[in-house]
């Protein structure tokens, strides 16, 4: 994603070695190009463009996000404070229960350029914290000893389980 | 194989669950993020190396951002950025990029259902080892909605001189993009490629499955591949005129006293061409490949090295390749 305040770390598509401080962004045939420029090398190979701010970036692709105006109501994340006009400004969220804090506007912009709102891939291998893999295992363990009819050793493990569910809480 | 596919890409973007996204991680967080994928890693066959971007020289992290193994945003971004690869650079997991982990392959040739299977894989690895930031309406949330549900960005890298050439690239693009396909430069740079590279891969993330997204890459890619054979067949109405190009190509750059970045990916995509056509003979087009990511700037500066100013570059490119080109490549 483009960020003017970028620019100046960025170093020069052209030489390689001066920092980037104009950026050209032509859309020709459907194919989408940009380079990054120093003064010298953007001189030399006469480019006129300037450094274009993210509103004309979303006036030549099309500003993806719904208009500021139509959603007047600036919605903040309880999680880490991220407020939905941010959102609307820049095109991320602040962390992930921002898509909740923001559903309605987030879904527009989803329907708008994803044109769709569920996920139909992949989920993530079941994932265990240390905690719940070893109150897992002591599960496992104490069935294991149940149907050994090792009551004793159930007993101790059922205890290891209470304490670790107090601890864990 | 006719090297229009030049290279696969296929990326996965994950986020930490409890985490901000990266921008808003303070110091701390990030470097906590960045300790937990390296010791999900830990656990795989082979050794991952970490290369944080605060420890590396300008000219390392340009030349790996040349050779694709790391992103611009990675290199300008977070100060705790980190890249996390394996031992052929095929695989790189570059962490508190624009999400806190973006999970990429890239393999020479076409073959991405294969560079899927390689990062899938090592999300398995990552995804039990790292609680993920998942929804089971939405998928794998991401900082940009752009990058949800699937988080996954598969792409092509194609040589397209014909299309190129014959001015149909346009067209092509429009029939793809009915798909959901983007085809950019090769690094977005350039209003006109000047080695004739171009990316094709999807557009949409969510609501599309791993293998519909591969699926549909894979069909763009052979539609354009096709059009591409057929455009290169097309050029040789005009033979003289392309032949004369390309031999004058491998005239450049096999006898120039300097050479650009750009006149050398320029000559270089003709001298391929004349491989194709069989005007000229190379046994190994990969090496070809190979040696355009080894003369690029940063790549060239930092096997010479040192730093040189830009007129040095173009003396040492020239040299290169003379004697590289010189010996791979001969008149038919």
């Amino acid at each position: 994603m483009f960020e003017a305040s970028n620019l100046g770390k960025r170093l020069c598509d052209e030489c390689g070695k001066n920092p980037a401080t104009y950026y050209t962004q032509t859309i020709k045939n459907g194919i989408s190009s940009e380079r990054y420029l120093c003064e010298e090398c953007k001189n030399k190979h006469g480019f006129i463009k300037t450094i274009p701010d993210l509103g004309s970036l979303f006036a030549a692709f099309g500003n993806p996000l719904p208009d500021i105006t139509e959603t007047p109501t600036t919605k903040v994340c309880p999680t880490c404070g991220y407020t939905s006009t941010e959102y609307r400004k820049t095109g991320f969220l602040g962390c992930p229960d921002c898509y909740k804090a923001f559903e309605g506007t987030v879904n527009s912009s989803l329907l708008k350029f994803q044109k769709d709102v569920k996920h139909t891939g992949k989920s993530p291998k079941e994932f265990y914290s240390p905690e719940e893999a070893k109150y897992n295992e002591l599960l496992r363990r104490r069935e294991e000893a149940v149907a050994r009819e090792d009551f004793n050793l159930a007993g101790e493990i059922n205890e290891e389980m209470k304490k670790l569910k107090g601890g864990a809480k | 194989m006719n090297g229009i596919v030049v290279s696969s890409r296929v990326r996965l973007a994950r986020n930490i669950a409890g985490y901000p996204f990266p921008p808003r991680l303070d110091s701390e967080r990030s470097l906590e993020v960045t300790q937990k994928v390296y010791a999900a890693l830990g656990k795989a066959a082979e050794k991952y190396t970490i290369m944080r971007i605060s420890d590396m020289g300008e000219l390392q992290g340009e030349a790996l951002k040349e050779l694709h193994i790391i992103s611009d945003d990675l290199l300008h971004g977070n100060k705790y950025a980190a890249a996390i690869v394996n031992p052929t650079n095929e695989i790189s997991v570059m962490v508190n990029e624009e999400d806190h982990i973006r999970e990429q392959c890239i393999l020479r040739g076409n073959r991405l259902d294969e560079a899927y299977e390689k990062i899938n894989d090592v999300d398995d690895m990552i995804s039990s080892e790292v609680k993920l930031a998942y929804d089971s309406k939405l998928g794998y949330l991401t900082a940009c909605p752009t990058n949800v549900g699937t988080g996954m960005r598969a792409s092509a890298m194609m040589f397209l001189p014909g299309l190129s050439l014959t001015r149909s690239l346009g067209a092509c693009v429009n029939a793809v993009s009915h798909f959901d396909m983007t085809v950019r430069g090769e690094y977005g740079e350039g209003s006109e490629s000047k080695g004739f590279l171009y990316q094709v891969s999807n557009q949409k993330t969510l609501g599309i499955s791993e293998e519909e997204i591969l699926g549909s890459v894979k069909a763009s890619v052979e539609r354009i591949e096709q059009n591409e054979i057929a455009a290169r067949k097309a050029l040789l109405a005009n033979e003289t005129e392309i032949r004369d190009r390309i031999m004058r190509a491998y005239g450049v750059l096999t006898n120039a006293y300097t050479v650009s970045g750009e006149e050398f990916a320029e000559k270089t995509a003709y001298v391929k061409l004349g491989v194709y056509y069989g005007m000229l003979q190379c046994d190994d087009v990969a090496r070809l490949d190979a040696l355009i990511g080894e003369c690029r700037s940063a790549n060239l500066m930092l096997k010479a090295g040192e730093t040189m100013s830009p007129e040095e570059r173009d003396i040492r490119r020239a040299e290169i390749s003379a004697k590289e080109i010189g010996s791979l490549v001969k008149r038919a």
